[in-house]
């Protein structure tokens, strides 16, 4: 089983001063193998912050990043699952589902990460599966109230992924855990 | 024995050998002799091998070697004597017949030896040989023979010095006996010191070092006497301080002699309690203060500070007792230290404020006042120095730092810093460096303790003291470090989500103060901190609605906290960036249309229109304008609160931007993203149905296949047409009839020839696949049966 | 006239040893003391015998081996398979996950265990580097572990370290939008083979993870490698099918078995003991003294220690010091002393005798690198006579 980090919309330090200290207690170094970033670091910082929890650190550009050279989208191949990453700006309506599902197409992916929306969502759509994995730190963001911060990892098993998501609701980190079957 | 010290190390060794030798010869002629009784002819190579320690051509080292090869032998002599003593088989007048050796080293030593054996066998003639052997051991002037003879005789008097105030088994002796000890080790200590200090000053000055060196080697002897003071059980508190410290200090302070009193005063605090030392704290201060210039007491009363620090620390319960202000009593007499002590270095006088600082967290940690105290004794001190600003890298420099440090870490709340009063003005005497180095630490701390500032007083305050991070300083450096300055501002970006009050109108106040230290931070600065600022804009805006039911006039709020935003935006404008401020003018519109406070349609289109504005002059790279193009084009259709009057202006600009820029593939995409404005925009009219104007909807798309046909490449053509296709599909799922099949199999046909003539290649198959992916769409359609959108007709 | 041929001769009577219902050990012993042969596999069995994993009643046989391999499929299954799926198929409502710091969380285990599995791994993947077998496909994989479509994973696959093989979208400067894939490939150190096969050291890697798991106390220390080796090189190239299909657990057995009697010597705080290794080593430097008093003296004076080469010459039985077939050779042997490792201790001071004449005249350096690369000049054979030459003199 190969563990994934699926995180974005940090927004630091433009709109959230960091991580919860629940949350960095959970992510040590050495349990993740390799780690996908939908966005929006934004800076330096916190590159190397995910660069310690993993050697393997692929990101897309979100609309608030200063680095460059970031693409826009990204497709990477975990076993037999292609994943496709997309910040999710580019993609109008922002976070419509037959939308993005024209990016999945044009990707050719099995998954589709993506975010902006700061919301948490994993859904299966035509047979593909889609993860916006949230604001791991709870970022503002204007379309969209109350705002949890939340991250993503899959275990990728074969031809199975195992979602589990991490969500800080009030004090507490809660756990949940959604499968999903390549057709 | 030659007069002169020989210092080769090999002559030394040489020399140690051959006096071991003799030592050894001699010792075992002694015990032969012992052994078979002859008690004058044991004694006669006693006194013998004695005779060794009467060298000057040994250095203390290898003396000292000497020495303890002959205590050992000693020691012999001396058990083979108790033992006679006790089997009754005493020689009278031994005492008086050693007396009659010849040298005196070997005279005083036997003298010693046998002494000890009598007060062990006749404790009635304690007192009166002790008084003796101490008075007789001034034959000996030279230090390092009357040091070590002294040693000799405090070591073999370790069991004999009575102890109790009252000894149970000699009742008569009574309180005195206590005494007569405490007499006998302060003289002995008095005699030793007296020949340490000399030794400071035999020889030539040149040889000064090498003097002080062995002197330093010797101290543990006369810190001895010191010891055995502290090992009397008989001492307590009171005899402590009347007795034993005064006297113990007055041969201190008399002696002038600067190595003697550092070790001294260093001794007498490490091997006598802390209880003690609490009592009798104004005592020791005072000697301090009376030490000679050399002396650095600083040290000194540092570590008793630290001592009794820790003791507070240990001490749970019955700790610091109440009655002794120990603070007042250090606060006081350092104060009188440093004005005697005029010499004394501005650092060390900080050195010595940190001491007391940390003294007053360790024992009285509710105490903010006391910190104060110091701070402002320390600010007072500068001025009477006339020190002003303190140099870069100086040891001033450092110990102030220091000092400023320790309420921050010991507090873990800057609010708390914030109170003291005397520590910004103190903290304006430092270098930039160093100030800088403080602001870092107090905005690393509130982060690491997730401190809040809730008040814009508070928040003021806390920006003075970062401001060498937050604008120029008149006495900062010309070369910055790229990476420690990105690294500044973004812990000061962090740190502005820490300006934070329950209050929202509090809360204003807060980010307009903050607000006003941040723009006059210049350029390379205000692109890290200015953003931060909207953005907490933004979600005060957000909180003022959600009490709206409690706070009539939030409308009215709203509406000022987006002039302040458009007025920081527009200084961010200053800096020569556009792509970053229009996307803060797209974030305001967007949050402004969600609020829908009073007014907020026109705050929404202005934002809107600066975003446009900022797109049309200042960004000017190809790839840059696409992205802005777009997230404009998508700004516009999530916003719902334009009326058609408003609305209609904005749809005509994002058309024309899509249509006016330079590359054709970017037109073409970017006016196909025009279309979903038309199908799924709102106008306040609509009554929150989308507008799904099918025609402008079909007429994007289909200028988008026509500047897609006027690319020269026929890959990009392919690529362009299959998107289009994709967002043919789009509209038509969601009802836009106007996409008929006739356009769709027309599409998917001229797709198919174009693909036929096209080279094989990665980027062909890319598109092939893309294609492909689309007609599976249009086949599981088809094939499910169910649903409107069945794309009848379609031939794949 | 030609008689028979000797290897032909030995053959048979091992065949007759092996073939009696109930075996003579001793005969055995002394048959396997001058050397296995190398047919009809025979020396699978003797190894098996020798250390303790077969009875001496062939009709037990069946059942004894039955009965292990039933064991072993339950550690296999107890430390691999169940932990496993109970990751993959967390039952709902189930509470464990993969960040959960709990250290009864079956998560927290599987971490933990990876760092065991990353110090075996790292030496079994180079294991005999210089022959080819077990960089090759085993013939019995493990099902569960393999099977493409099976949701667990390979051991090995828990702790490699790869970078996904990636692609971004560019846009060309045509406007062509397209996925290049980036030049950092996931990296592949070695060879991999198809999907659903395992490498025989992968099979090993298993082998001593179990160990590992089974024996807390020593877990995994380095050189453990090199021990399990030569055993499973032995049982996994087996003529006889039905045998070799069993190798691993087999294997494990013999392994097991083999490390009961020498374990002491990796335990650091049994050095100094009686059965660890310096005792092992004055024992050899003692047999060298009463046998060639002159070399020891010279290696004495030289100061050459034997922590040096004896070190690792008895900690890992010689398996270091010579080609692999020479190494079974001498194991054969080794393994039929009744008195282990007696044998081994006048084997490496016939190692040491042999070369005198150069231990004698040159110098510390070059007398080190000789014992810690032992010559290939010197031939096994010549080696083993030697030893037993001087074997009685230990026994004295």
């Amino acid at each position: 089983m190969v563990l994934v980090l699926v995180v974005g919309d940090i927004h630091i330090p433009y709109r959230a001063s960091g991580l919860s200290p629940k949350f960095k207690k959970l992510l040590v170094p050495g349990k993740i193998q390799h780690i996908l970033c939908t966005g929006n670091l934004c800076t330096r910082d916190s590159f190397d912050y995910l660069k310690t929890l993993a050697s393997d650190v692929h990101v897309v550009r979100g609309d608030f990043d200063d680095n460059a050279s970031y693409p826009e989208q990204k497709v990477v191949t975990v076993g037999q699952f292609r994943i496709g990453m997309c910040h999710g700006h580019q993609v109008c309506p922002w976070g419509d589902t037959e939308s993005l599902a024209m990016l999945q197409r044009q990707l050719n992916v099995d998954i589709l990460l993506f975010g902006h929306t700061h919301k948490f969502e994993a859904y299966e759509h035509d047979n593909h599966f889609y993860i916006n994995p949230g604001s791991i730190t709870g970022a503002f963001s204007p379309i969209s109230s109350d705002v949890v911060p939340s991250f993503v990892l899959m275990d990728i098993q074969a031809s199975t992924v195992v979602t589990y998501v991490y969500q800080l609701q009030g004090n507490d980190v809660k756990v949940e855990r959604i499968e999903y079957q390549k057709a | 024995m030659a007069e002169k010290n020989v210092e080769n190390t090999e002559e030394q060794e040489r020399l140690l050998d051959e006096a071991l030798q003799v030592v050894k010869m001699e010792s075992f002629h002694m015990k032969r002799e012992l052994d078979k009784n002859k008690l004058m002819d044991g004694l006669k190579h006693a006194s013998d091998l004695l005779k060794e320690l009467r060298t000057s051509a040994l250095t203390p080292k290898n003396y000292y070697e000497l020495y303890m090869a002959v205590c050992d032998e000693l020691r012999h002599l001396q058990s083979h004597l108790s033992d006679e003593f006790q089997k009754g088989r005493v020689v009278s007048d031994l005492y008086e017949l050693v007396q009659y050796a010849g040298n005196i080293i070997p005279r005083l030593y036997l003298l010693v030896t046998v002494g000890v054996v009598y007060i062990k066998n006749k404790p009635e003639a304690r007192e009166a040989i002790l008084k003796d052997l101490v008075e007789m051991c001034r034959g000996v002037q030279h230090p390092l023979r009357g040091l070590f003879l002294r040693n000799y005789l405090l070591q073999c008097t370790k069991n004999v010095l009575p102890d109790h105030a009252i000894d149970e088994s000699e009742k008569q002796e009574g309180p005195p006996a206590l005494q007569h000890s405490i007499d006998f080790i302060l003289l002995n200590f008095a005699e030793m010191n007296k020949l340490w200090v000399r030794m400071q000053h035999l020889g030539h000055s040149r040889e000064r070092e090498k003097r002080e060196r062995e002197r330093q080697e010797l101290r543990i002897l006369v810190g001895t006497n010191l010891v055995r003071l502290s090992q009397l059980e008989g001492v307590d508190v009171n005899s402590y301080r009347k007795i034993v410290l005064n006297g113990v200090l007055e041969q201190v302070v008399n002696c002038k002699d600067a190595i003697a009193q550092e070790y001294l005063m260093e001794c007498i605090i490490q091997v006598f309690p802390d209880e003690f030392h609490l009592q009798t704290l104004r005592s020791f201060l005072k000697a301090c203060a009376d030490m000679h210039p050399r002396v650095n007491v600083k040290n000194t009363i540092i570590a008793l500070i630290d001592r009794l620090a820790q003791f507070a620390a240990r001490e749970e319960d019955s700790g610091i007792p109440s009655e002794i202000m120990l603070f007042d009593i250090f606060s006081e007499q350092i104060a009188n230290i440093i004005d005697t002590r005029s010499g004394m270095l501005l650092e060390d006088v900080v050195s010595l404020q940190t001491a007391l600082v940390k003294l007053a967290f360790k024992c009285y940690p509710n105490r903010v006042d006391y910190v104060d105290r110091v701070l402002e004794a320390t600010m007072d001190l500068f001025g009477k120095r006339n020190m002003d600003s303190v140099p870069n890298g100086s040891a001033l420099s450092s110990e102030l730092y220091n000092l400023l440090e320790v309420p921050i870490k010991s507090y873990n709340n800057i609010l708390t810093v914030l109170q003291l009063q005397c520590f910004a003005p103190l903290y304006e005497h430092l270098d930039y460096e160093s100030r800088k180095r403080i602001g870092v630490q107090m905005l690393v701390n509130a982060l690491e303790h997730h401190t809040l500032l809730p008040s814009a007083e508070q928040v003021n305050s806390l920006l003075m003291l970062v401001s060498p991070l937050i604008q120029d300083q008149a006495d900062q450096p010309t070369d910055i470090d790229m990476d420690d300055f990105s690294e500044e501002q973004g812990l000061i970006g962090q740190f502005i989500h820490q300006l934070y009050s329950e209050e929202p109108d509090q809360q204003y106040q807060i980010l307009n103060k903050a607000r006003t230290h941040f723009e006059k931070g210049g350029n390379k600065r205000m692109i890290f901190t200015l953003p931060a600022i909207v953005f907490s804009a933004y979600k005060l805006a957000v909180r003022y609605k959600e009490l709206s039911d409690e706070d009539e006039r939030w409308e009215k709020k709203c509406n000022r906290i987006f002039e302040m935003c458009r007025a920081v935006i527009n200084t961010l404008c200053q800096a020569e960036i556009a792509e970053l401020p229009l996307r803060l003018f797209i974030q305001g519109a967007l949050c402004a249309s969600e609020l829908q406070f009073e007014n907020h349609e026109s705050v929404a289109y202005e934002f809107i229109s600066q975003a446009f504005s900022l797109y049309e002059e200042d960004i000017t790279d190809s790839r840059a304008q696409l992205a802005a193009v777009m997230l404009l084009i998508s700004a516009v259709e999530r916003c719902r609160c334009f009326s058609e009057d408003s609305h209609a202006p904005l749809r005509t600009q994002c058309a024309h931007a899509a249509s006016r820029l330079l590359k054709k593939p970017d037109q073409s995409r970017a006016v196909a993203h025009v279309a979903h404005l038309f199908w799924s925009g709102q106008i306040t009219e609509g009554d929150g149905e989308p507008m799904h104007d099918m025609r402008r909807v079909l007429e994007c798309l289909k200028k988008a296949i026509r500047i897609a046909s006027q690319c020269m490449e026929s890959a990009v053509q392919l690529q362009l047409y299959v998107e289009i296709l994709n967002k043919y599909m789009y509209f038509y799922e969601h009802g836009c009839t106007g996409v008929t099949m006739e356009l769709l199999n027309q599409l998917i046909k001229k797709i198919r020839e174009e693909l036929q003539d096209i080279e094989g290649n990665e980027e062909s198959s890319m598109i092939k696949v893309h294609f492909e992916n689309a007609l599976e769409h249009i086949r599981n359609h088809q094939q499910s049966g169910d649903g409107q959108y069945s794309y009848e007709g379609i031939t794949l | 006239m030609a008689g028979i041929n000797l290897s032909d001769r030995k053959e048979t009577l091992f065949l007759e040893a092996l073939g009696s219902p109930v075996i003579d050990m001793n005969n055995l012993r002394k048959l396997c003391s001058t050397g296995i042969v190398e047919t009809c596999g025979i020396r699978t069995i003797c190894w098996r015998l020798l250390l303790n994993c077969l009875p001496k009643q062939r009709t037990k046989w069946p059942e004894a081996l039955e009965k292990q391999r039933c064991e072993y499929q339950q550690f296999l299954n107890e430390m691999i398979i169940e932990p496993g799926l109970k990751r993959c198929n967390a039952a709902p409502g189930l509470d464990d996950h993969p960040l959960n710091p709990n250290p009864t969380s079956e998560w927290n285990s599987y971490f933990k265990d990876n760092d065991i599995l990353l110090q075996i791994d790292k030496d079994v993947r180079r294991l005999c580097p210089d022959i080819a077998f077990f960089q090759n496909a085993t013939a019995y994989p493990c099902e569960p572990l393999v099977s493409p479509t099976s949701r667990l994973e390979n051991l090995r696959k828990r702790v490699e370290r790869s970078v996904l093989s990636s692609q971004n979208l560019t846009r060309k400067r045509l406007g062509i939008s397209n996925l290049i894939s980036s030049r950092k490939q996931a990296s592949r150190e070695y060879d991999t083979l198809e999907e659903g096969q395992e490498a025989h050291w992968e099979v090993v890697e298993r082998i001593l993870f179990i160990y590992a798991k089974l024996n807390p106390g020593t877990a995994y220390v380095q050189g453990m490698n090199e021990i399990i080796g030569p055993l499973y090189y032995t049982l996994a190239s087996d003529p006889n099918l039905e045998w070799k299909e069993h190798a691993e657990a087999d294997t494990f057995f013999c392994f097991t078995n083999l490390m009961g009697e020498i374990r002491d010597n990796f335990i650091k705080s049994l050095d100094k003991s009686g059965s660890g290794i310096e005792a092992s080593m004055n024992r050899v430097l003692c047999l060298l003294r009463q046998v060639d008093p002159e070399v020891w003296l010279r290696l004495d004076s030289l100061a050459i220690k034997p922590q040096f080469y004896l070190f690792r010459w008895i900690t890992l039985l010689l398996s270091q010091e010579f080609s692999l077939p020479d190494v079974i050779h001498i194991w054969d042997i080794l393994f039929s002393d009744s008195r282990r490792f007696d044998f081994l201790i006048a084997v490496c001071s016939a190692m040491i005798i042999l070369l005198r004449d150069e231990i004698l005249t040159r110098d510390f350096s070059h007398n080190m690198k000789l014992l810690q690369n032992y010559p290939l000049r010197i031939d096994v054979n010549t080696i083993i006579s030697k030893a037993k030459e001087i074997y009685h003199n230990l026994r004295n």
